[in-house]
């Protein structure tokens, strides 16, 4: 400091007391005087604004009874705020203190803030594990360091999926490594490990391997490698570079990495675990996808098969075909082709493996069986001794046999299920009388079958209570309905077959108005050759 | 569909030894758990008649027809009597396409 002396100009005389009073009324430096015995003799405004305890007259407070050996002072906490403290000692026992409030630590906090809420916003938005960790990867350029790189764990074949992004470069890059590779990276078996013990993730820098980081990066002068905490294993481990000069990760910093890794090992074992979870139920799902109709001489098929549409509760409802053997060697049975539709008791991928396995067990049972009374009873014991629970369905079994003069006679068995229509020629609609318990339920089952006569041109419609159980008409509450069904057919009189299952199909979703649909199955089988009478 | 109706099941003990339970709204898929588990807490009570009043159900799928087809095979292995003393056209149908009717005694 500097003091002006000596000068002509009376403005320019040395500052007088009272002058200097005001400099440390003004001042933004909190100052505190006190003589030897601790007794404070001033303390001006911005000191009694950071310590509202200090007054002349009364001893120092105790947090200013230490005076700080560094010359830079040291930190201490009062009124929740952190208050950087120099002292001086002045002579003759009296000591001078100076107190700042140290910068305040919004600005940080409001950074993490904003990135917890931007983690929070780009790694909810995807299922898909790539993505998630993409998201991750740009988090931490936007927000950390300079490269950002996820490992995702390693598959069955030893290699390693890698996602990275550089800051200043257009999106993620992705790439596969031999574990072996990657086992280069610092820190990165023990983070694969869930092993996050160490300091943090800090790694020495030097020990960066070439395939990390993309040509021209230049060296790396910091290095983070964090596990992705995910379901017991990790979800494999991301690694954060700044370059060299570039300052080093902070306390500050490392928690938001940890946050990171954190959010980002939930996101994508999440993601793992529904992709897993979809993969499963599509194999399942599988088995409810209705085959191929196939040509049969003399007749024609169609048929269509809507899921429902809830995810995760696919519904139960199938249909299938089934030829005779083209050569049936002896001792399997002589039959006509068969289609069967049917429906089993509940949603998902329980009632996925229950439908395949009333499809199977009946594509076993027609090589020895070939009466569709006997097939359901055979079927019912099945069903009955099944150990999984609500073993319950519905089925229509409807052998075809050609019969002269383009006539099908259909053998059909219902079991529990809504009786066939059919259409006859003159465009009335009939509902087959036949009917019989469904399966899976009682041990002594009560059926009664019957043969249909279709003339050509006359259709056989097998369907599923999901058609007549569409919610939705004028008011959005009213059941479809067989009566709607049947009006509905007997307007199909003389339609080719495809024609007509699409046709009813369409009234019974433009019922719904969009409604929540359950499974709707239609089968139909029409006699003759000729799509028309 | 919207405006579901929420599934409630109410269980009464009419006389001593039975206990009716009395279901309303939609017995489907969502609402199958809540139903067996009255009928499973119902037949855990040393049971001699097991009754139910579906006069108030609006809805019931394949689910829905197991919980009741459960109820009366567990009734049957418990010795327990099973009887549905009350149920909509609708549902009277559903049990007839079922050819159970005969099976579960309706009412007249």
């Amino acid at each position: 400091m500097k003091w002006a002396t000596g000068s002509a100009d009376p403005r320019h005389r040395a500052a007088s007391p009272d002058l200097m009073a005001a400099l440390l009324e003004r001042g933004g430096e909190g100052v505190v005087l006190c003589d030897a015995d601790g007794v404070v003799t001033l303390a001006n405004p911005a000191a009694v604004r950071l310590v509202p305890r200090l007054e002349p007259g009364l001893p120092l407070p105790a947090l200013l009874d230490v005076v700080p050996s560094a010359p830079e002072g040291r930190t201490v906490t009062y009124g929740g705020r952190e208050i950087r403290v120099r002292a001086e000692e002045l002579g003759e026992g009296r000591t001078a203190w100076y107190l700042t409030a140290e910068t305040p630590r919004e600005p940080q906090q409001t950074l993490r803030t904003k990135f917890l809420l931007e983690a929070a916003r780009r790694l909810s938005a995807s299922l898909n594990p790539h993505r998630c960790a993409r998201a991750a990867t740009e988090l931490g350029t936007d927000f950390l360091c300079d490269a950002a790189i996820v490992l995702l764990p390693p598959t069955a074949r030893r290699r390693m999926e890698w996602v990275r992004a550089v800051s200043g470069s257009s999106g993620p890059d992705e790439g596969v490594v031999s574990a072996a590779a990657a086992a280069e990276v610092p820190g990165l078996t023990d983070a694969l490990a869930g092993l996050r013990e160490d300091a943090a993730g800090r790694q020495d820098p030097a020990g960066t391997p070439d395939w990390l980081l993309p040509e021209g990066f230049g060296p790396v002068g910091h290095l983070l490698v964090l596990p992705l905490p995910g379901n017991a294993v990790p979800a494999g481990a991301i690694a954060l570079a700044r370059r060299a000069g570039r300052p080093p990760f902070g306390e500050d910093d490392q928690v938001m990495a940890r946050d990171l890794a954190t959010r980002a090992g939930a996101a994508i074992s999440a993601a793992s675990l529904f992709r897993e979870q979809s993969t499963v139920n599509a194999i399942l799902t599988g088995d409810l996808l209705p085959p191929d109709l196939p040509e049969i001489e003399g007749m024609r098929l169609a048929g269509r098969l809507r899921a429902s549409q809830q995810a995760g509760a696919i519904g139960g409802d199938f249909y299938d075909v089934y030829l005779p053997e083209a050569a049936p060697e002896s001792g399997i049975v002589h039959r006509p082709p068969l289609v069967i539709l049917g429906d089993v008791c509940g949603k998902g991928a329980r009632a996925a493996v229950l439908a395949g396995q009333v499809r199977h067990s009946l594509r076993t049972l027609l090589l020895l069986e070939s009466r569709p009374e006997r097939l359901l009873e055979l079927l019912n014991r099945s069903l009955l001794a099944s150990p999984s629970p609500n073993s319950y369905v519905t089925l229509i079994l409807a052998a075809l046999r050609s019969a002269p003069g383009d006539h099908v006679l259909v053998d059909l068995a219902v079991a529990g299920h809504p009786p066939p229509l059919v259409l006859r020629r003159d465009g009335t609609v009939e509902e087959v009388a036949v009917r019989g318990s469904l399966l899976g339920a009682l041990k002594k089952i009560s059926l009664w079958p019957v043969t249909l006569d279709l003339g050509p041109g006359e259709v056989c419609l097998l369907y599923s209570d999901g058609i007549t159980e569409a919610f939705g008409g004028p008011s959005g509450r009213e059941m479809f309905g067989e009566e709607r069904l049947k009006r509905a057919l007997a307007t199909c009189a003389g339609m080719p077959v495809d024609a007509l299952v699409e046709r009813l199909e369409q009234l019974s979703t433009e019922w719904l108005r969009g409604g929540q649909q359950d499974d709707r199955a239609l089968l139909a089988v029409r006699a003759g050759r000729g799509t028309s009478r | 569909m919207q405006d579901t109706l929420p599934f409630q099941v109410e269980s009464l003990v009419s006389e001593p030894g039975a206990v009716r339970l009395v279901m309303t709204g939609e017995l489907d898929f969502g609402a199958a758990d809540e139903a067996s588990a009255a009928v499973d807490k119902a037949l855990a009570e040393d049971l001699r008649l097991l009754e139910l009043d579906l006069a108030g159900l609006k809805f019931i799928d394949s689910s829905g027809m197991a919980v009741l087809m459960n109820a009366y095979m567990g009734a049957g292995e418990c010795g327990a009597g099973f009887r549905i003393v009350a149920l909509t056209p609708y549902l009277r149908h559903l049990i007839e396409v079922v050819a159970l009717d005969d099976v579960l005694g309706l009412p007249d």
